[in-house]
Parts: C-alpha cells; sequence; structure tokens
C-alpha cells in the first residue's frame, strides 16, 4: 500500500532544541504552550512529540541552557515554566547562524536557477 | 555548574526529579484535555484524546530519566539483586559452582602467591628498579654470584655508573647472648654500604654504616626484626647489648625493620655484621685472597647512566682489572686456565638475588600451568551446568526477549550472574590459596635448602584472584549466555522448535563434558606418573633402614678442645647415648647416608694376591663401630670396628659389596689392604652390603668407610637407632650429648627418614600436587557428568515413561542410562589418553625407573575414569529406573 503524503514534515534530528530555546526568547513558558506555540508558528506543519519534548526540555536544562521553577500559569494551575538563560543565548545564536548557513546552502543547491 | 555536577546533584534528588516530571505531565495533560474540550470534544473524549497524543508514558519517562540517573550502574545493581536472588534459590547448583570455582581459583591463587614471593615481590629497599646483581658467567653452566674481596674493591673503587656496589657473604655462627646459651643462627657479613646503598634505615638504633667497615671497628650487629623476635623477646633494650659470635664479642647497634629480610629472597638473615669482622672470626681470612669466591654482589645503577652503560663498564672492569689481575698473580698462568672463558654478567635485581629464582622458577611454572588446567576444568564445569540451567530458564528469557528485552541486556544480566558465581568463587578461593600456600611452602621447607618465603597476599596476589575471576567469568558465562539468547522466543514460548535447540544444547554441553573427562585423564596419568615415580624412588633399597634412626650433628671445631679432647668428649657423649633406655645402637660418623655431601678420594688397593689397583673416586664414610647395626646395614664377611681398633691398633678398613666386587672379584677381599700412594695403608676386615650414599637414585657406589676413631678428624654425627619414633628421644639425646660434651654444640637434629625425604622433596611435592590436582580434576569430571546425565533424564522423562508403560524393564532403564553415561565418558578417555601419552614424554625426565607409556598407569587411568563414569550415572539411573510412568506422563 503506498504511504499516504502526510502535510506534517518531521523534525529533523537536533532541531528540537533550537525550536524550543527560540521560543523561550520572549518570555517564560511551560511545556505544553511550548509545543503548541511550535505548532501553531509553523502553520501546523511541525508536530512536536510530547515524548521528545519533555527528555528535550529536560536535556536543555542539564546543560544549564534553560533554567525551570514552578510557578502559576494563567489559569491558575502550578506549572513549570521555562526560561531561556545567557548561556542558552549565546548557544542559540550560535546554532541560529549554522542553521542559516544551512539553510542558504541547501536552498542554492536544490533551486539553483532561481 | 558542570554538566556532571548537575547530573549527579539530580541524582541525590532523583526521587523529587520524578516526582516533579509527573506533575509536570499531569498539567501538560490537563492543559491537552481543556484545549480540546473547548475545541469541541466531550471531556471524556478530550481526556483520552490528550493521553493518546502523550504517547508512550513510560518510556518518555525512561528517556527523561537517563539524565540524572546512571543507567548502566542502575541496571548492574538490579542484575546483581536478581542474579543473587535467583542463586540463592539454587542453593545446589550456586554450591556446586561456586566450590568448582573456589578450588579452581585457589589452587592457581595459592601457587601464584609462591612465584610472587619468591619471583615478583620488589625488595623493599629505595628504588629497587635501579638494583643489579653482578655474575660470573662461566660459559659452560649457570651463572653464579660469587667474586673474591679483591675483585670487589676493584669494582668498589672503580666504578663510576653506580651509586656503589654493595658486598655480603651469608654464614652460620654459634651465637650467645648475656641471658641465653649458645645457638646457631645465620648471620651475614655486609660491606659498610650495604645499608645506605640499599636505603634501609633501622626500625630502632641504627644499621652498619662505612664508618663500621674499617679494620679495628669497634664490632656491632644488627638484627633482623625476626631474630630480635625469637631470640630476644622483642627486648625493648636490645640495643646496646652483647651478642656473643664464635666468641667474639659485638655490640647490638640496631633492628631492621621488619619487612627487610635481606637481598637473598627465600633465605632467613638473622643479624647483619660488617664485612671487616671477618678476619676477626675466621681463622684464614679470604679478605686478602683472590682464589676464594664468597661475595654477593649487587650495584644501584646511578640516576645519570643507563642499565646497559653501566653492564659496559663492569663488564670491561672485571676483565681487565678482575680476570687479568687474578690470572696476574698465578706464577705460572696456564693459556687454557678456565677463568679465562669467564663474563661477567649483570640481571636486574629488582626482586633479590637470583638463585633462587634459577632454582625454583621452573617447577613453580609447571605447577601453574597444571593449576591453569583445574581452572579450565571447574569452568567446563560451570558453563555446563549453565547450561542445563538455561534449559530451566528458558522460558523466562523468550519471555522477556518477546516483551521486548534487547537481547543485549538479557546476555548481560546472566553474565552478572556468572560474575557473581566468580566472585564468590574467587573469594573463597583467595581463603584456600591463604591455607595452601602455607602448606605448599611446607614442601620447599623440608628440602636440603629451606626456602623462608612471606606467602601472606598482597595487591599482586588479589590483582591476579580477580583478574581469575573476570576471565574464568567470561569463560564460561559467555557460551551459555549466547546460547540462551540465540532461541527464537516465540519458538521457544511455544514449545516448537525445541527439538531443534535442544539438540544443539545436547551437543555442545557433551563436548563440553568430553573435554572434562579428557583433562581429567590427562592430569590423572601425569599423576599417576610421579605417583608411581614416588614409590619407585621410595621403594628403593637403600642398603640400610632409615626408619627409627635419629640424627643428631654436632660442631666440635666450636670448642676450644683439641682434637683428642674433642673426640673423647663424643666417645664419651657416645656411650651415655647408647645407654638411653629405648636406643638400640647408637653410632657417630663424619657423613650420614643421602646428607648431600661426602667425601671422594683415590686409593691403591693391593689385593691378596699381591696386585695392585688403582681405585679412582671411592666413596670415602669415617664410622664408629656399631655403625651398621645402626643403619642395620648387613655385614658379609669378617667384623664390624672394634674400640680395640680405636686404641692404637692396626689401621683397618670396611668395603661394601660393589667395591669388593669391582677390585677384587670372585677373591676374598678380607684382608686385602688399601691405601694412599706412598701413605697410611689399611687392612679390610670386613665386606658390607650396599647402601646409597649421595643420592637415593643413584646405584650404590664403591664405597670405603673407615674407622672413625683412627683418623685425624673427628667424627661428629651421631646417629641413634630407637625403639618406636625416633624423635621420642630427641631430648633426652641431645641433653645428654650437652652434658657429657658441654663445650660441643649441637647444630642440628632431624630423623634419618626426614633427610631422606628432604632428598627427594621435589619428587614428593610434584607427586603430591599432581595427585590433588587430579583428585580435584576428576570431582570435577563426576560433579560434571552426574550434572549432565540427570538432566538428560529429567529431559526424557516423558519419554522413559512411555517406554516403562510399555512394558521396559527397570534394568534395561537402567542399562539404557549407564550406557549413554558411558559413551560419554569413553569419548573423553579416547581423547584424553592421547594427549596424555604425546604430554607425557615431555616429563619423562622427572620419573624414576619409569617409561611415561606405563601400562599400569594407562589402565588404573580407564579403569578409574570409567568407575567414575558409572558413579556419576548411579543416581540418574535410578532415579529414571523408579520413574512412576503415570506420574511422568501426566507431567508431559
Amino acid at each position: 500500500m503506498p504511504e499516504k503524503p502526510s502535510p506534517r514534515v518531521e523534525l529533523l534530528r537536533g532541531t528540537l532544541d533550537l525550536l524550543i530555546m527560540r521560543t523561550l526568547l520572549p518570555g517564560p513558558s511551560h511545556g505544553h504552550a511550548i509545543a503548541k506555540h511550535i505548532q501553531r508558528t509553523s502553520e501546523d506543519l511541525l508536530q512536536v512529540e510530547t515524548g521528545s519534548l519533555y527528555p528535550a526540555l529536560y536535556r536543555l536544562e542539564a546543560k544549564g541552557w534553560i533554567a525551570a521553577s514552578w510557578e502559576l500559569s494563567d489559569k491558575g494551575k502550578r506549572a513549570r515554566y521555562y526560561r531561556i538563560t545567557p548561556a542558552g543565548r549565546k548557544q542559540l545564536v550560535a546554532e541560529q547562524s549554522k542553521w542559516d548557513a544551512f539553510a542558504r546552502a541547501m536552498g542554492l543547491l536544490l533551486r539553483p536557477a532561481e | 555548574m558542570s554538566g556532571l555536577f548537575r547530573k549527579f546533584s539530580w541524582w541525590l534528588q532523583r526521587r523529587r526529579k520524578e516526582d516533579e516530571l509527573r506533575k509536570e505531565l499531569q498539567f501538560h495533560l490537563a492543559e491537552e484535555a481543556a484545549e480540546r474540550h473547548a475545541g469541541g470534544l466531550s471531556e471524556e473524549q478530550a481526556r483520552w484524546a490528550a493521553r493518546r497524543d502523550l504517547g508512550n508514558v513510560t518510556r518518555l519517562q525512561e528517556d527523561t530519566r537517563s539524565l540524572w540517573s546512571w543507567i548502566l550502574l542502575e541496571q548492574l545493581a538490579q542484575d546483581v539483586r536478581y542474579g543473587a536472588r535467583l542463586l540463592r534459590k539454587s542453593p545446589g547448583f550456586t554450591f556446586a559452582a561456586v566450590m568448582s570455582l573456589a578450588l579452581g581459583i585457589g589452587a592457581n591463587t595459592a601457587i601464584f602467591s609462591l612465584i610472587n614471593a619468591a619471583l615478583l615481590k620488589s625488595l623493599p629497599v629505595r628504588e629497587p628498579e635501579r638494583l643489579i646483581e653482578l655474575l660470573t658467567d662461566p660459559a659452560n653452566g649457570q651463572p653464579f654470584n660469587a667474586f673474591s674481596y679483591p675483585a670487589f674493591v676493584h669494582f668498589r673503587d672503580h666504578a663510576t655508573a653506580v651509586d656503589g656496589i654493595i658486598a655480603s657473604h651469608s654464614s652460620r655462627f654459634y651465637v650467645a647472648t648475656d641471658n641465653t646459651p649458645a645457638d646457631f643462627g645465620s648471620g651475614q657479613y655486609v660491606s659498610g654500604n650495604f645499608f645506605p646503598v640499599l636505603g634501609v634505615t633501622a626500625a630502632s638504633g641504627r644499621t652498619i654504616g662505612p664508618s663500621d667497615d674499617r679494620p679495628a671497628a669497634e664490632p656491632v650487629a644488627v638484627l633482623s626484626h625476626g631474630y630480635w623476635h625469637r631470640r630476644f623477646g622483642v627486648d625493648p633494650l636490645v640495643v646496646g647489648r652483647r651478642l656473643t659470635v664464635d666468641d667474639h664479642v659485638f655490640t647490638v647497634v640496631g633492628i631492621t625493620p621488619p619487612s627487610f629480610r635481606g637481598t637473598h629472597v627465600g633465605r632467613e638473615v638473622d643479624f647483619w655484621i660488617p664485612l671487616s669482622a671477618e678476619p676477626l672470626l675466621r681463622k684464614e681470612s679470604w679478605m686478602p685472597r683472590a682464589g676464594p669466591k664468597w661475595l654477593q654482589l649487587l650495584a644501584r645503577v646511578n640516576s645519570e647512566h643507563s642499565f646497559e652503560e653501566a653492564r659496559a663498564e663492569l663488564q670491561t672492569m672485571f676483565q681487565t682489572g678482575v680476570i687479568e689481575a687474578e690470572l696476574g698473580l698465578q706464577k705460572d698462568p696456564k693459556p687454557d686456565h678456565p677463568a679465562r672463558r669467564w663474563r661477567l654478567a649483570v640481571e636486574p635485581a629488582r626482586a633479590g638475588l637470583s638463585s633462587v629464582r634459577h632454582q625454583y622458577g621452573e617447577p613453580l611454572l609447571v605447577l601453574l600451568i597444571v593449576s591453569g588446567i583445574v581452572l579450565v576444568i571447574a569452568c567446563v564445569n560451570v558453563a555446563n551446568l549453565l547450561l542445563a540451567r538455561a534449559s530451566v530458564r528458558r522460558h523466562e528469557i523468550a519471555m522477556r526477549l518477546s516483551l521486548g528485552g534487547a537481547p543485549s541486556r538479557i546476555v548481560r544480566q546472566l553474565l552478572t550472574e556468572s560474575m557473581l558465581l566468580a566472585s564468590a568463587g574467587a573469594v573463597l578461593g583467595v581463603a584456600f590459596a591463604f591455607l595452601g600456600s602455607r602448606y605448599l611452602l611446607g614442601f620447599f621447607a623440608t628440602s636440603r635448602t629451606p626456602l623462608v618465603l612471606d606467602v601472606g597476599p598482597d595487591v599482586r596476589v588479589l590483582t591476579f584472584a580477580t583478574a581469575l575471576a573476570i576471565a574464568t567469568g567470561l569463560l564460561f558465562g559467555l557460551a551459555p549466555a549466547w546460547r540462551t539468547t540465540a532461541d527464537a522466543p516465540g519458538a521457544s514460548l511455544f514449545g516448537s522448535g525445541r527439538v531443534q535447540s535442544n539438540r544443539e544444547r545436547r551437543v555442545l554441553s557433551r563436548l563440553l563434558i568430553g573435554a572434562q573427562v579428557a583433562l581429567s585423564v590427562i592430569m590423572l596419568f601425569c599423576g599417576g606418573l610421579f605417583l608411581r615415580s614416588l614409590h619407585n624412588i621410595r621403594s628403593i633399597d637403600t642398603g640400610f633402614d632409615s626408619h627409627s634412626v635419629l640424627l643428631i650433628s654436632t660442631d666440635p671445631s666450636r670448642s676450644r678442645l683439641t682434637v683428642e679432647g674433642q673426640r673423647n668428649a663424643l666417645r664419651e657423649a657416645l656411650t651415655r647415648v647408647s645407654a638411653i633406655p629405648g636406643v638400640q645402637a647408637a653410632s657417630l660418623s663424619d657423613v650420614t647416608p643421602i646428607e648431600g655431601g661426602g667425601t671422594m678420594l683415590t686409593f691403591e688397593l693391593r689385593g691378596t694376591d699381591g696386585v695392585v689397583r688403582e681405585g679412582r673416586s671411592l666413596y670415602v664414610a669415617w664410622v664408629s663401630p656399631n655403625y651398621f647395626a645402626t643403619m642395620d646395614t648387613p655385614i658379609h664377611a669378617g667384623r664390624d670396628f672394634s674400640w680395640r681398633d680405636a686404641a692404637g691398633g692396626p689401621k683397618v678398613a670396611i668395603v661394601n659389596q660393589t667395591l669388593a666386587r669391582q677390585y677384587f672379584g670372585d677373591k676374598n677381599a678380607i684382608g686385602a689392604r688399601v691405601g694412599s700412594k706412598g701413605g697410611t695403608t689399611y687392612e679390610i676386615i670386613g665386606v658390607v652390603g650396599d647402601a646409597k650414599y649421595l643420592e637415593l637414585r643413584e646405584t650404590a657406589p664403591p664405597t670405603l668407610y673407615l674407622h672413625g676413631f683412627q683418623q685425624q678428624g673427628v667424627s661428629n654425627q651421631f646417629a641413634i637407632r630407637v625403639e618406636g619414633p625416633p624423635m621420642s628421644i630427641a631430648a633426652a639425646a641431645r641433653d645428654t650429648i650437652r652434658q657429657a660434651a658441654p663445650s660441643i654444640p649441637v647444630t642440628t637434629i632431624r630423623s634419618l627418614q626426614d633427610q631422606v625425604n628432604a632428598s627427594i622433596a621435589r619428587e614428593r611435592m610434584l607427586a603430591a600436587l599432581s595427585g590433588f590436582f587430579a583428585g580435584l580434576g576428576l570431582i570435577l569430571a563426576t560433579l560434571g557428568i552426574y550434572g549432565v546425565m540427570a538432566y538428560s533424564v529429567a529431559r526424557r522423562t516423558g519419554e522413559i515413561g512411555i517406554r516403562i508403560a510399555l512394558g521396559a524393564k527397570q534394568s534395561q532403564i537402567r542399562r539404557m542410562v549407564v550406557r549413554e553415561a558411558l559413551a560419554l565418558t569413553a569419548g573423553g578417555i579416547a581423547a584424553g589418553m592421547i594427549a596424555a601419552l604425546l604430554i607425557s614424554r615431555a616429563i619423562a625426565s622427572l620419573l624414576f625407573a619409569l617409561t611415561p607409556t606405563d601400562p599400569l598407569t594407562i589402565g588404573a587411568v580407564v579403569v578409574i575414569m570409567v568407575l567414575t563414569g558409572l558413579a556419576a550415572a548411579y543416581l540418574p539411573s535410578r532415579r529414571a529406573a523408579q520413574l512412576d510412568p503415570a506420574v511422568a506422563l501426566r507431567n508431559e
């Protein structure tokens, strides 16, 4: 049976960290909100698996790029809020320029005529 | 905060972290559900959708948890706990496996600890790796470490590549203290730089220094820690006390640390005195002479020079300064003088002087190989037990595999179990080794040159045991673990495919048993050969009866009596000893049988027919009257020596049968004369039976007995034939001798049997150890065959049940099982016998009066092995024959 073409794109390896940190740049957020933000901003093209989101959050925290604390959500429930650290900002800049270069290279190679 | 530190702190509060994650996920679920509910789903549906969306929570938690846990470590702890629980649940299996391994690892560790003590341990001195030993290489034999004093002085004064050359020489002295009577002690002359160059400082007081090693210096002595304990009862005020060495007074100036036992590993040193005291103690000093080679030399290579540079320099010095100088001293140096071929050899002396290494290195390595085979048998045994167990656990493993357990993870768990077994075996084995190495040392302690070693386990021995444990754990664990997980899980779970995997496993376990039987056969065969060889040596007709004879040696030269006085005192002592109740006969002689030393002289023999023959290399023994009665050597013709001969009678001699036959043929030897050319002649008055002289293995040599009380010297060795055990009168005899001859010290007391045994210490050791190891191998093999047979019967329960139900007799069933066991054994015997016959050629030189293809040994080995197979099959065959068919079939 031929596979149905899916409208969604698989996340590339290593890009989830970048997306999480970019999402946290404007201000602190909790896990669910981070997932929804990525999904919505990418016009539902990117679906963040919960199974990889939380390990990634804890991994980033272990690396010291983001920090977490329990705070009350806008609905008044206790939620774990993540915020980006100065080390995380530095990392984000580095990752972002790497990604930009990669995206440009891909673009040049895949659409040489334009 | 570094990553590792954060990980550790998270690990410390891992419960809180897990709780946090759970709450966070709950919040996530609630948010998602609320969102979906708002999107139009019912509350119930929304909750389920959120739950589905979250996916595999356990997996998620596991992935996240890895951030604050050491997965490998925790899984290991888990495996260890699980493994320990399983092993506790089957105590029989655990006991068999652990004991097998403990015996194997114990045997190896015991032998290794001996090798370690004798060959590997560094001397407890400063930078032992820079020490070198100087040896004279005679080009046609074993290099020896013995140099003259002038040679030592030449090296000491001219060598530049070394920080010092030290000299030592061991000797026995007669030592008295202010409040204990004189007794023998082993002392060592050392050069003044001995302790400073080694870097050994005194535990109390000071050591001997260069200022003590000068002519006319105050005589001082340094005690070893052991001697201080034994002789001075740990007297805290010993420094400053007097030590009378061979009638000369020395002042004790210090005690060495307990770890330092001299540079000659295996030999005990009681005290050290300066080399400059030698002229005081020896009647004619060896110091100015180039002839006597008596000093053992060690040197410390200095930091500016390499080992090679030191060797080159010392070798040049030896050729020019030592050999040439020594030859130059001779009036007419022969061009072919053997010393011209001598070269200096230099060896690392990190572990001390090399003579012990040369003497014991090879036998110890052979024993290590033999004990290695025992360990392999033990491993095979355990592997087999594990294979049998694997069939029991097939369902468990299959279940785990089909539930998604990674095969590698399961192999790891099985290996952990093997490692647990190996560790338990190692711990017990080290305990066995500790006891065993002491027992082993007993063999060396009773040899002619006793070996005193510190065999206590140290880091190296424990490392060896640990390495063995790991290696064995892998060796016996890997194959079963691999076999177990290689089964397809579905097949094992549902019973199909069982036949296939079973057959493979049975072939493997049969091969293992065959190998085990073969190894046992090799060990049994070698052990049998050594035992037979020892028996042959023991049953040699020695020509004397070594039972019930006590030997007491004295050293009359230590007394201040004249030779005449010594002779009279000892004769008086002999008379009194003969009167002790229980003494059947007593005598004095210069040499006792199988002492390992003696005299060889050349004589002229003039027969009663007037024909003169030259008797080259005749063994000579000076003995008193009653010697032959004491030794139970028959007098075939003529008479024994008498005390009347001693009182100025004509000089007399007695010869043994071999001498009489060789030189006088069938003519009567009595009345013939024997004498040195132009010297004293003796009349032959008796012919006695042949007796061994130096060694048990030699044929009795032509021996000439001379009257011990008609000679220049003094016969100093008492031999006393006793009713009952010889040592029972040892104390009484010693005291009697001391009373009759108070100034003559008693040196050693031992039974003649012990002396004979000491001469065959190697044979006794080989026979005892190879016999012991063969027994061990046999027990292990029995266990192995039993295990496989028991498993085979258990597996065939159904089949045997059907046979019985169809009318098979009990005896038929038994025969079937026994036949299987014998088939298993027969293959191993055949393979083992071929290998054993090949190997036995290598040990032919160690055998006495025995060909390595000794048919009796071959027959015995086959019979023992077959009996072993039968014994191992007995219980399983009985169980099979007594199966209740109804029960057996219901089980299936």
